[in-house]
């Protein structure tokens, strides 16, 4: 709504906003309730609500933001122009490699990372041959895991090879939408450097995230919403991309770490000490 | 005259209303249109100037912001990398801390001498170190060592669709070589000011767009090349930072747009600041309607105005004519009062003065009128009384001209009675007087005694004179009675008066006077028997009453008229007789022998013959002098075969001696008296009392006879004429022939001249008999 405010005025009308929470357990009956309001245009803030909302109503404009390829995942057939009305942003974090290179940067001595993830995210960017390569120009020992449910991530996160790791990378998963919170806090109970891929997290006490700068997404579907409002065909929209990269590391004694090496604090965009 | 108002009037205060009006209308209309050309055109001229403004301050702040990302990799390829404290690791964080500074550098790499990656940094991919990987665009080594020199890669669209251009300075060895994103740049240009609802975007030297205020549209990788606004800037002068400026045409969204062109400085992008037509001419559109409502104002005000004002005008002389019709109604009180002291009040003073002199002189013509009316009615009373006599009077003068009818009809039955009394008396006469005549002569050739002669000569004159009497009688019965029709034909005057001289000479001879004829070769139009009896009547005239001298004929020409003269020496005539001597049975009472004796018809004979000719008479005389008759007549166009004359003409016996002679007629005393007087003259002859009796006679001679001599009247046997056409048709000859008759009917002379015969007519003397037979016999 806060995104909305500044185009209001190039609206012929004030429109009206309603807001339907949709998951996995609701997610048919949720969007049946969408579509008998008869709505102009639906935004979808993830790449599966967006999916199911171009499943059920494929000629209602689709706003969306996803994580997920939005070719790969069906959305669109392009992110350029494109026969479905469909547009959003597609915010596609490839920057695991770099994690595993910013943690080694930031903690010199760690010879060995955990990268926890799940299966989806593993098969997305394969990341059985993308990270290994990096891991070993790096000189350090890889592991990769998966958890897909809750209980998978508690699972491992109470095994005890989980702390026999020098450090932890958690991707942008359905892992670190869970479970972000006890891996900050059993990192800091074992002293474990840890990276994430959402820059709120480090400003909730992890000490290190690397990640694409979302900060433009709700202006960005604000203004791809009032457009299609205002007649421009969804499908001649294309798909935008962030298109700056955010390193957010923390530096202070709540971490249970020593700062991190002086050329990561440099590079830093964003430095909480 | 209608007084009625006339259809189709436009009332004078509406013409003037419309007129001011119009005019008041035209000229605000025609300011109004003024101030809204030249508003627009201030507004287009501003919107150029803001826009040029702003294009120039976008085209400097891309290019400040390309200069702190080039000042950056200047920055990092001026360090003397490989040296030492300038390893490998210090050049990797030296990247970082570059791409650090300047976000839209996502990618750094180290090339060597040869063009091969010793080092990339990237924000988005793991570090590669001495790669060996080749460079991508070779055109960013550096050939030559220029520190200071920055060079540009072509725009490309990494992942297809995100706009990236590399990079490259000169380090000392190989490039530095910096991979810039070029979506950032978008967030610069919707920075820049573009003015309400304007846009700013930005083609490469391609004419792609590579920057745009909606960010959107440069993920479409748009061509702009053939645009008209990239156009039209390419091929303006490179030299002028601003290139085009005010350009009317269409968006990407094809809406109507004013736009204005920048180069970037030390690139070849463009930079171009668009705004919505409707926006950028707000302030016209505001002008206009300023305009426009001052218009309908300022028109309103001029209506009223004008309209009252065309009122006030037009109100003295819709008074003037509204009190002009009162005049043409015939209300001649009508007056205007007026108070402008202008020219319309002193028409009103004139129409005033006009209205009261029309009033005078209608009060004057009233009475004149009346006056009039009093006269005419006296003049038709008097008319009246005139109208009753001249009623009587006509009444009267019709009964007299009925009395005048009535008497002219009797005098005509009576003048017919006369004429017809005349020509039966003259024809019953000249049957003896014929015969008398004719004895005589033939008395005269038997005597031998000349006492004996002398009076058969007297008793032959008194026959003479008795038919001289009696041929006037029957002549001028014959013209009063209409019965004459001239026959006009070329006649030879002068033959005839040689026969007229010819045959008065006897009578003048015997009076002891000489009677001449001037000869001449006249020809004149007339006709021949009237003509002769003019001259026979006038040489009578003169001979009867001159006593002693003579006659003289003679003729003048007077141009293409001949005129006749008759000269005698006789008495003479009085004035007061000139004109009297014309009228019939008018005589003048002077002593006499006896020999003037006549009945006074012969020059009333002469005049009625020249009026019928179409000639004219004039007579002179002097009195104990003599006179002289001038006949003027018609000279002929051509000449005619002149008669033969015969200067030394023998004695008629002499003459027709030896001829054969038949006569017919059916009085036994006439052709008994014409045989003795024919045998006389030495001819043969044969007497006949019809034309079968001549051809019985005839049968006894073997001779064709030498000419017919006939009677016209024969009896019950028929005419001379047919006796004539019997013998030529039994002798098949062309006999000459002659007619006798004492029928003086006019038509009988053209058929005796048809059948080529000669005609005498009654009674005839002996002597004159003889000579006509002889001229028929010579003319044959």
């Amino acid at each position: 709504m806060r995104a909305l405010q500044p185009h209001l005025g190039a609206l012929s009308a004030r429109p009206r906003i309603e807001f339907v929470a949709v998951d996995a357990r609701n997610e048919d009956e949720a969007l049946a309730r969408v579509l008998r309001k008869g709505p102009t245009v639906i935004v979808a803030p993830n790449g599966s609500t967006a999916l199911a909302a171009r499943r059920s109503a494929p000629s209602i404009p689709t706003i969306f933001s996803s994580y997920l390829d939005p070719v790969q995942a069906g959305l669109v057939s392009s992110v350029q122009q494109r026969s479905e009305s469909a547009t959003g942003v597609w915010i596609s974090d490839h920057l695991d490699g770099k994690r595993l290179e910013l943690l080694h940067d930031a903690y010199p001595y760690v010879k060995s990372i955990l990268v926890l993830g799940d299966s989806y995210w593993r098969e997305g960017i394969q990341a059985e041959s993308s990270l290994p390569p990096v891991a070993a120009r790096l000189g350090i020992e890889l592991v990769i895991l998966s958890a897909d449910t809750r209980a998978e991530i508690d699972a491992a996160l109470d095994d005890p090879r989980f702390g026999r790791f020098d450090a932890w990378c958690i991707p942008r998963t359905s892992v670190a939408m869970a479970a972000t919170g006890d891996i900050v806090e059993r990192a800091r109970t074992l002293k474990k450097p840890l990276i994430l891929a959402n820059t709120a997290d480090v400003t909730a006490g992890a000490p290190m995230s690397y990640a694409l700068d979302t900060a433009f997404i709700w202006p960005a579907l604000a203004e791809l919403v009032v457009r299609v409002l205002n007649g421009e065909s969804a499908a001649s929209i294309p798909v935008q991309r962030p298109q700056r990269f955010v390193l957010a590391v923390r530096t202070g004694p709540e971490t249970g770490l020593p700062p991190p090496s002086i050329e990561v604090v440099r590079r830093a965009d964003i430095v909480i000490r | 005259m209608s007084l009625a108002r006339r259809t189709g009037v436009r009332p004078l205060a509406h013409q003037y209303a419309a007129l001011m009006c119009g005019l008041t209308l035209l000229l605000v209309m025609l300011s109004g249109i003024s101030e809204s050309y030249f508003g627009y055109r201030e507004s287009l001229e501003h919107i150029e100037q803001i826009q040029q403004a702003q294009a120039g301050q976008g085209a400097n702040e891309i290019a400040i912001y390309l200069g702190i990302i080039k000042t950056g990799i200047r920055d990092v390829a001026k360090m003397p990398w490989g040296r030492q404290s300038f390893g490998p690791q210090q050049r990797r964080d030296e990247f970082y801390r570059l791409m650090q500074l300047v976000p839209a550098i996502i990618d750094l790499q180290a090339i060597d001498g040869q063009g091969r990656e010793t080092l990339h940094i990237s924000k988005h991919a793991p570090d590669r170190i001495d790669s060996g990987e080749p460079l991508a665009e070779p055109e960013l080594l550096f050939r030559t060592k220029d520190l200071s020199a920055i060079r540009h890669g072509r725009t490309f669209f990494r992942d297809g669709y995100l706009p990236t251009i590399r990079l490259s300075a000169f380090d000392g060895v190989g490039a530095i070589v910096a991979t810039v994103d070029l979506r950032l740049l978008s967030e610069v240009v919707a920075r820049l000011n573009a003015g309400e609802g304007g846009r700013a975007y930005i083609v490469d030297e391609q004419g792609q767009l590579i920057a745009h205020t909606r960010s959107t549209h440069v993920l479409s990788r748009i061509d702009l090349s053939k645009s008209e606004a990239v156009v039209k800037a390419r091929a303006s002068a490179a030299s002028t930072a601003i290139l085009v400026t005010g350009l009317a045409t269409t968006d990407l969204e094809h809406l109507p747009v004013i736009v204005t062109a920048a180069s970037v400085p030390l690139t070849g992008w463009l930079v171009f600041m668009e705004q919505p037509r409707g926006e950028a001419l707000k302030p016209a559109w505001a002008t206009l309607t300023r305009t426009l409502l001052l218009m309908a104002l300022g028109g309103a005000v001029a209506v009223v105005g004008g309209i009252a004002f065309a009122r006030r005008m037009a109100a003295p002389i819709v008074a003037l004519r509204r009190a002009t019709a009162q005049v043409a109604r015939g209300d001649l009180d009508a007056t205007i009062q007026l108070s402008r002291h202008d020219e319309i009040e002193d028409l009103a003073q004139d129409f005033n003065q006009m209205a009261a002199r029309l009033r005078d002189l209608y009060a004057s013509l009233e009475a004149k009128v009346e006056a009039r009316t009093q006269e005419l009615s006296d003049a038709r009373d008097v008319l009246e009384d005139s109208a009753h006599e001249i009623d009587l009077l006509n009444q009267r003068l019709m009964t007299q001209l009925d009395e005048l009818s009535l008497r002219k009809d009797e005098a005509e039955r009576a003048n017919a009675a006369k004429s017809r009394f005349l020509a039966a008396a003259s024809h019953d006469l000249r049957q003896p007087m014929h015969s008398i005549s004719l004895l005589i002569g033939v008395l005269r050739t038997r005597l031998a005694d000349p006492a004996q002669i002398d009076l058969a000569d007297k008793v032959q004159s008194s026959v003479t004179t008795m038919e001289n009497l009696f041929g006037n009688l029957l002549d001028i019965s014959k013209l009063d009675a209409g019965a004459v029709h001239p026959h006009i034909e070329d006649v030879d005057l002068g033959w005839l008066l040689e026969r007229a001289v010819e045959t008065w000479l006897p009578q003048a001879q015997e009076k002891g006077l000489s009677l001449r004829l001037r000869h001449g070769r006249w020809v004149v139009r007339g006709d021949a028997t009237l003509l002769e009896r003019i001259v026979g009547n006038l040489l009578a005239n003169a001979i009867r009453y001159t006593r002693s001298g003579g006659v003289l004929v003679g003729c003048r020409r007077r141009g293409e008229q001949c005129e006749l003269q008759i000269w005698d020496t006789g008495p003479g005539i009085a004035e007061e007789h000139r004109e009297a001597i014309f009228e019939e049975f008018f005589r003048i009472g002077v002593p006499g022998t006896g020999q003037e004796k006549g009945l006074g018809l012969g020059l009333s004979i002469v005049q009625r013959c020249v009026h019928m000719l179409g000639y004219s008479i004039a007579v002179q005389s002097r009195e104990g002098r003599g006179s002289v008759f001038k006949v003027t007549l018609p000279l002929a166009a051509g000449t005619m075969a002149p008669h033969a004359t015969n200067s030394t003409m023998d004695s008629p016996p002499q003459a027709l001696e030896g001829n054969f002679i038949v006569v017919i007629d059916d009085e036994a005393t006439n052709r008994e008296a014409v045989r003795d007087g024919l045998l006389g003259a030495g001819c043969h002859v044969v007497i006949a009392s019809s034309g079968d009796d001549a051809l019985t006679q005839l049968q006894a001679h073997l001779r064709t006879p030498d000419l017919i001599l006939t009677d016209f009247q024969l009896g019950a046997s028929g005419d001379g004429l047919d006796v004539i056409r019997r013998l030529r048709a039994h002798y098949d000859e062309e006999i000459p022939a002659l007619v006798v008759t004492a029928n003086t009917d006019t038509r009988l002379v053209a058929e005796a001249t048809a059948l080529g015969a000669g005609l005498l007519h009654k009674p005839v003397g002996l002597q004159r008999l003889l000579m006509a037979l002889k001229d028929s016999l010579e003319t044959a």
